[in-house]
């Protein structure tokens, strides 16, 4: 069953009406049922004991022992077991989630030692969201560590925090303090209810509009860049972004409407990305709650080690105060993006998304006092709509190549399609071919002239909810406020729009979300 | 929550409700399987309900019952439909009508196919929550493996629709309520008709023996046989005329033994073929439906039964009955129409019949082909191409055949009305050949090849030459074999007539 399924909205309205008949003492039991019940309409039942195992360990390592804490808080029993309940749900996922990281190593080492034996990865079936989840389950087992929260004594309340059901198609991943209220009492809210179903709406609409329709184009350029030269890579290389978006935000918005129907808030895992002037803040808006994990869980405590204090003395005292802290700090962040890398389950992603992106937000740091001082002296008006657009632009590029590692089937295609960019303009002139963006031959990649403007509108509409975001908090905010004839009208144009323009039914399957498989 | 805000939820999620009926009605397909559902929802005051699949559709006319006797009838049909839908039907019309007897055709008992088809036509026609559309989706997956997404797609067939391109079609806009807006509503009651004519010989596959029903058909006679009993209702179950041959005859005999045993009159047309005065050369569109003028005579037999074992009364001249009379009015004009192109087909049939003199008697072979490069004929050519002097006048009339220089030539030429298919091949052809038009389709079995003689085999009649080439005409309305001729090479082409 997937999230844009008939079957969904009927467990959700199905499981919400009783959620609020419900005491409310026990409404969190009918939710760790009904997660269940999701889980095994979409994903092989047997592979719950994943999430079941992932809860046992973490409650075990947070709970077991603490009679025997010492003066300060501390037991190594603990401590150990910790260790060892985070070591098992990394390496768990690890062997059924990423193991072509291994095939890859294996293949690389082998061309040295030769008599290293061929292997070809394990053929586990893995649970649904297994890495959303199992991030949330070590870091809430570090929080205890930490004693940034009191372990949860109660274990069915941990499996609910692991195993909530609308979080596991692609996150967010929440830390524990973000979702204890899930077991609060809610009463039925109309804002919760009305807003909640709204924001589901507004997902379908990204999806199914807007995502599905872009990757007919994407992925009829990817699948044939010999044919679909020239312009066509400089099109398949910016569209993708979009789908991309559309289609990861978009299950987002269902995820996280559907959490605010049960009155759960649920962190917020994008924030108009695309407006943002450099990459820094780019990754502060994109796929938030990944980024902030990594940050508190990796960086953070890289940083605060022993080995990287001594580091950072080290680099200052031999390269300057800057440059020695720029050094530590820039290690730090390539242990983040390395951390990312690996969890995003493939090689490529090392390569291509994270050293690239590691690389450039290091260049962003070294350079932005030079381009600073250069602006002031050139007198560059940058407090002005055309310079935030052209920084938008720039930082839209920037991601679009990252991202081009992210979908390419292997390295080798994301730089065969990145270097064509450059060289059809350097000794390859026959591959200009800008007459494509006049002729019929877009049409040649499976859409029509209607799915097109179809695109330009769905585009158009996500500038104008961004910018209403950016004023009001949420566009369903502002909307909140109009008169009620306004307000039907947007809601219920929205879903016509969904229902005559989605891309959906009978002879048409949906594509998985695209994080859907992490 | 207020009580504000749970009256406001409610009427949105009403408002949400009725623009996504109607969004569902706007995009649905436009075909007689779904007026003949939705028109009737307006009918009221019926005396007989008629009831079957496509049979119907084509051969019972209501408003020629109408005119015989006065009698307010609906042909309550859709093409392809099976038996286990019949009692929907039923219950459809009792919920707006009462008639005083029910017709129900059991063609479709020998040719139980297509079940999803079934289910599909039904509910993508009625009312989104009509509960017995959701009855009938239900009962589908009753004795079969549940299936998610084909279950949403029959519930929401908006998903099934939506990506067709209507909202530029005024027709479909018409459709917005699930009932056409304008006046005119269904003025034929149910009825419709084909354009074609199908060329038959006259079955002679009466007989008296009783076959066995296989499980299928007694659980879809039985249950609806069961219903009606149940129901209370008149019924009198038939079964239309059509070529019926053997099997079926002795199926339907053994179907009437089960009908019978419940109480209810059976009545298998096929038995009165004299009566009714079919003439099954022109009277039928296809070996299942009836034309327009083989359903004049199928609809006044029927009305004659009635008339001697029915008392229904007659309400010409009735007050509350005069729209009847407009729209048979309506009907006998549009008949005339109708009749206009069934003629023509007709004609054509005739000219074509009559042309085979013509061709038999060709003396050259351009001649031959002039005469059968004609829409109404398929020719077949097995030809050694081997001694053609590909440079001489003659190969002329090979080049226009689409051969080139080659050893040797199987050739099987079809004419359709607009293309002429030819498969040439080396090899010998034996296949099952499609004659005929798109929606009138025989297929016969046919062999050409040019082996040690040029061979042509026809319905099991072998045609062999050692000489050039074998050519044979056949009619693609009657099937039959116009003319056969062998072609000796030479400057003049010399042909013989090798007819049997």
């Amino acid at each position: 069953m997937g999230i844009t399924s008939f079957y969904y909205l009927f467990l959700v309205a199905i499981g919400a009406i009783i959620y609020y008949i419900l005491p409310k003492k026990i409404r969190w039991i009918q939710l760790l049922l009904l997660s269940i019940v999701f889980y095994c309409a979409a994903a092989k039942p047997i592979t719950f004991l994943y999430i079941l195992g992932s809860a046992i360990t973490a409650y075990i390592a947070t709970n077991v022992g603490m009679k025997k804490d010492g003066a300060d808080g501390k037991n190594k029993i603990r401590i150990a077991l910790m260790a060892i309940a985070i070591v098992v749900n990394l390496l768990v996922w690890f062997v059924i989630k990423a193991d072509s990281i291994l095939v890859d190593a294996f293949g690389v080492f082998r061309k040295v030692i030769h008599v290293l034996p061929e292997f070809n990865g394990w053929e586990f079936v893995g649970a649904l969201g297994m890495g959303y989840y199992t991030l949330q389950v070590v870091g809430y087992i570090l929080d205890c560590a930490w004693g940034n929260i009191e372990p949860q004594k109660n274990f069915f309340k941990l499996l609910l925090f692991v195993g909530f059901f609308p979080q596991l198609t692609t996150g967010p991943i929440s830390r524990y303090s973000q979702l204890s209220t899930l077991f609060e009492e809610h009463p039925l809210d109309y804002k919760n209810i009305t807003f909640g179903a709204q924001r589901i709406l507004w997902g379908f609409f990204k999806k199914l509009v807007i995502a599905e329709r872009a990757g007919i184009i994407v992925n009829a350029i990817w699948a044939d860049l010999a044919t679909y030269n020239g312009f066509y890579h400089w099109i398949v290389l910016l569209m993708y972004p979009i789908q991309m978006y559309t289609d990861f935000s978009g299950c987002t918005d269902i995820v996280l409407g559907t959490a605010e129907i049960f009155g759960i808030v649920m962190p917020e895992n994008f924030n108009n990305p695309f407006f943002s002037r450099d990459s820094k803040e780019f990754w502060k808006r994109w796929h938030i709650t990944l980024g902030v994990w990594a940050q508190d869980y990796v960086l953070y405590p890289v940083l605060k080690s022993s080995f990287m204090v001594k580091f950072g003395k080290f680099a200052k005292k031999k390269f300057g105060k800057n440059t020695g802290k720029f050094l530590a700090t820039s290690l730090g962040m390539l242990c983040l993006w390395l951390v990312m890398g690996i969890w995003h389950g493939a090689t490529k992603f090392i390569v291509g998304v994270s050293l690239w992106y590691w690389i450039v937000l290091m260049i962003g740091d070294l350079i932005s006092p030079i381009s600073t001082k250069l602006l002031k002296k050139f007198s560059v008006n940058t407090d002005n709509f055309s310079w935030h657009l052209f920084q938008s632009m720039r930082t839209y590029v920037i991601y679009a190549v990252g991202a081009a590692f992210f979908r390419a089937e292997n390295f080798k295609q994301a730089l065969s399609l990145l270097g064509s960019l450059i060289t059809m303009f350097i000794g390859n002139i026959k591959e200009v071919n800008p007459w494509i963006f006049f002729d019929d031959s877009i049409l040649n990649t499976g859409v029509s002239y209607v799915d097109i403007n179809i695109l330009i509108f769905g585009v158009f509409a996500l500038f104008v909810v961004g910018i209403l975001r950016e004023k009001y908090g949420y566009a369903r905010n502002y909307i909140a406020k109009q008169g009620i004839v306004l307000r039907w009208i947007i809601w219920i144009s929205l879903f016509i729009l969904v229902l005559i323009k989605g891309k959906y039914g009978g002879g048409y399957n949906a594509a998985d979300f695209i994080y859907q498989g992490f | 929550m207020k009580k504000k805000q749970i009256i406001s939820l409610i009427i949105f999620l009403a408002i949400a409700y009725f623009v996504f009926a109607r969004v569902t009605y706007l995009y649905r397909d436009l075909t007689q399987n779904r007026t003949n559902i939705v028109d009737f929802k307006d009918e009221r005051n019926l005396d007989v309900a008629v009831i079957g699949a496509s049979t119907v559709l084509y051969g019972w006319q209501p408003l020629t019952a109408w005119d015989k006797l006065g009698i307010t009838s609906y042909g309550y049909s859709q093409e392809g439909i099976e038996l286990s839908i019949y009692k929907y039907y039923i219950k459809n019309i009792m919920s707006t009508n009462k008639p005083d007897l029910y017709i129900i055709d059991l063609r479709k008992l020998t040719y139980m196919l297509d079940e999803l088809g079934t289910v599909r036509k039904y509910a993508h026609y009625e009312d989104v929550l009509y509960p017995r559309r959701l009855e009938v989706i239900s009962n589908y997956f009753s004795d079969r493996e549940f299936d998610r997404s084909l279950f949403t797609e029959l519930v929401f067939d908006i998903g099934y629709y939506h990506e067709q391109d209507v909202l530029g079609n005024p027709e479909h806009w018409e459709f917005i309520d699930n009932r056409k807006t304008s006046v005119d509503i269904n003025r034929f009651k149910g009825n419709s008709y084909k354009r074609e004519v199908g060329y038959f010989e006259k079955p002679q596959s009466y007989t008296t023996e009783v076959g066995e029903l296989n499980d299928a058909q007694l659980n879809a006679l039985t249950d609806l046989l069961d219903f009606c009993k149940l129901n209370k209702l008149n019924v009198l179950f038939i079964v239309c005329p059509y070529p019926i041959g053997h099997n079926d005859y002795i199926t339907f005999n053994a179907a009437k033994e089960v009908v019978n045993s419940y109480g209810y009159p059976f009545v298998n047309t096929n038995d009165y073929i004299d009566e009714m005065g079919l003439d099954f050369n022109f009277d039928f569109t296809d070996r299942a439906h009836l034309a327009v003028s083989g359903a004049e005579k199928y609809t006044g037999f029927l009305c004659d039964y009635l008339e001697e074992h029915y008392d229904l009364q007659d309400h010409r001249g009735e007050k509350g009955y005069e729209k009847w009379e407009e729209e048979a009015n309506e009907f006998r004009q549009y008949a005339v129409a109708i009749r206009e192109d069934y003629d023509s087909n007709v004609g054509h049939i005739k000219q074509s019949i009559e042309k085979g003199d013509v061709i038999r008697k060709s003396e050259q072979l351009s001649e031959w082909l002039e005469n059968t490069n004609d829409e109404s004929y398929t020719v077949f050519i097995a030809v050694d191409s081997e001694n053609v002097d590909w440079n001489s006048n003659q190969a002329i009339l090979f080049k226009a055949l689409g051969m080139e220089q080659f050893w040797r030539y199987s050739i099987l030429q079809m004419s359709n009305s607009e293309e002429i298919t030819r498969v040439l091949h080396w090899e010998p052809i034996s296949l099952d050949a499609d004659m005929g038009d798109d929606l009138f389709v025989i297929r016969q079995h046919v062999e050409v090849s040019t082996d040690a003689v040029n061979k042509i085999v026809y319905r099991g009649e072998e045609y062999t030459t050692d000489k050039f080439a074998i050519l044979m005409a056949v009619n693609k309305y009657t099937n039959e074999m116009v003319d056969c001729i062998e072609v000796e090479y030479g400057d003049e082409m010399l042909i013989s007539h090798i007819n049997k």
